[in-house]
């Protein structure tokens, strides 16, 4: 007899499901409002996914060709995708490419689409993070004195995850009041500036060994200068004349 | 296939919520599988073996990450960990010339830095054949490249390096009770 069946999760994949539930049913409830069908809706949705997915399991394997270099071997080249983590800026930079490739011949769509989908990118990210700080992953740096929480936790690391889970569900909230009072046609810009400048805040907090690195400045905080200078460049008096258009309002 | 996606227009709310279900347990499954080689998830699993001359059993505990540990042991914030607590006692034949029996009890506590990087720590107590013949006994401890034992080994006393030996040694018994 064997009458139960014992299930184990990992506590990170439960809460990106539930981050990606969450963020669906936004948009589902919005697609009226911004008149996209729901089949349409749907190709969207998979190509996203398929996007995020190749984008964050890429990048982060980009930063692990040091290790590969020093411990080459065909294994190891084989395992590097499939054994790498998830990046978040590599899937949401795959899901923003993968949008803008769908929407390349109706620019109307494409204005549409970011305008829905934006607001959702915070939210997702938003339990994504509980679930590195429930999976122990993306951790802080060590902090000099143990704070002690109601007698029995013990915290001895600065908990960025917490951190930036607050700040994304407050992003969140900031990017639907804005899109509903009409105060930004861009919001993926908002939401990036947004984000890049905070990203590249908390790394100095971080205190996982495992991130790539260059000249003392991490992967993530390279691309949020990256980020930063591209939108400051759109910001240039000679760009503004010749109206170099922002991703979501190209029309 | 196109067809079908816009005949979903057409349906239900609730049709179209369970379509996002099933869309939204896809990806969860895909996540799950494919998520740092599955390294992520650790399950409570135990395992005794015995036969002539030695017994063994071991059992091997789910951690919890997150930063709100004791900041104690391995002192890191921990990526889903496992803690092993396994004991082994073989004996040696009375007749043969050499004492070859060996017996520990240990705790083994293993966690991940990186999907592919595993790190352990490990405390326990250890003897190897008699210790008036050239064998070793006393409490050991170390990590993934050292280990230290501090007791009697051939014949001396003090701490002595013993290199990764102990914890091969380790890995061979979790292997042997199916709890690595």
């Amino acid at each position: 007899m064997y009458p139960y069946i014992y299930i184990v999760l990992s506590s990170y994949s439960v809460m990106a499901f539930i981050g990606g539930f969450a963020a669906m049913i936004f948009i589902y409830f919005r697609l009226r409002k911004y008149e996209i069908q729901f089949s349409e809706f749907i190709k969207m949705l998979a190509l996203c996914v398929a996007g995020c997915y190749a984008g964050s399991k890429i990048l982060f394997a980009l930063t692990q060709i040091p290790w590969l270099i020093s411990n080459f071997s065909i294994i190891n080249l084989l395992l590097l995708i499939p054994e790498s983590g998830f990046v978040f800026y590599g899937g949401l930079f795959g899901v923003v490419f993968v949008l803008l490739f769908y929407t390349r011949k109706d620019l109307d769509l494409r204005k549409r689409v970011f305008r829905l989908a934006t607001p959702a990118f915070p939210l997702f990210h938003g339990f994504g993070r509980i679930g590195c700080f429930l999976a122990g992953c993306c951790y802080g740096i060590e902090l000099n004195q143990t704070i002690t929480l109601f007698g029995i936790l013990e915290i001895n690391r600065v908990p960025v995850q917490l951190f930036e889970s607050s700040f994304e569900f407050l992003m969140f909230a900031v990017l639907l009041f804005i899109e509903n009072h009409n105060w930004a046609n861009d919001l993926l810009r908002v939401y990036l500036v947004s984000y890049a400048a905070f990203r590249f805040a908390i790394e100095f907090f971080r205190g996982d060994e495992v991130r790539g690195s260059l000249f003392g400045v991490s992967t993530s905080q390279w691309i949020s200068i990256i980020v930063l200078a591209y939108y400051l460049f759109q910001l240039l008096p000679v760009n503004r004349k010749h109206g170099v258009p922002p991703v979501a309002d190209a029309e | 296939m196109l067809k079908k996606l816009k005949n979903l227009d057409k349906s239900s709310r609730g049709e179209q919520l369970f379509t996002l279900l099933i869309f939204c347990i896809f990806c969860f499954a895909l996540l799950c599988v494919s998520g740092c080689g599955g390294s992520s998830c650790e399950t409570l699993k135990c395992g005794s073996e015995s036969g002539s001359g030695y017994k063994s059993w071991g059992i091997s505990i789910p951690g919890i990450g997150g930063c709100l540990n004791s900041g104690k042991g391995c002192n890191s914030c921990l990526w889903p960990q496992s803690c092993k607590i396994l004991s082994y006692c073989s004996s040696s034949d009375s007749d043969e010339e050499i004492d070859e029996s060996f017996n520990i009890v240990a705790c083994d506590t293993e966690y991940y830095t990186s999907c592919r990087e595993q790190k352990s720590c490990y405390a326990g107590c250890i003897s190897s054949g008699k210790v008036t013949e050239g064998g070793s006994a006393g409490v050991t401890c170390g990590t993934n490249d050292s280990g230290n034992l501090a007791g009697c080994v051939g014949g001396c006393v003090g701490c002595f390096g013993m290199g990764d030996i102990i914890r091969l040694e380790l890995d061979d018994i979790e292997y042997f009770l199916g709890i690595d």
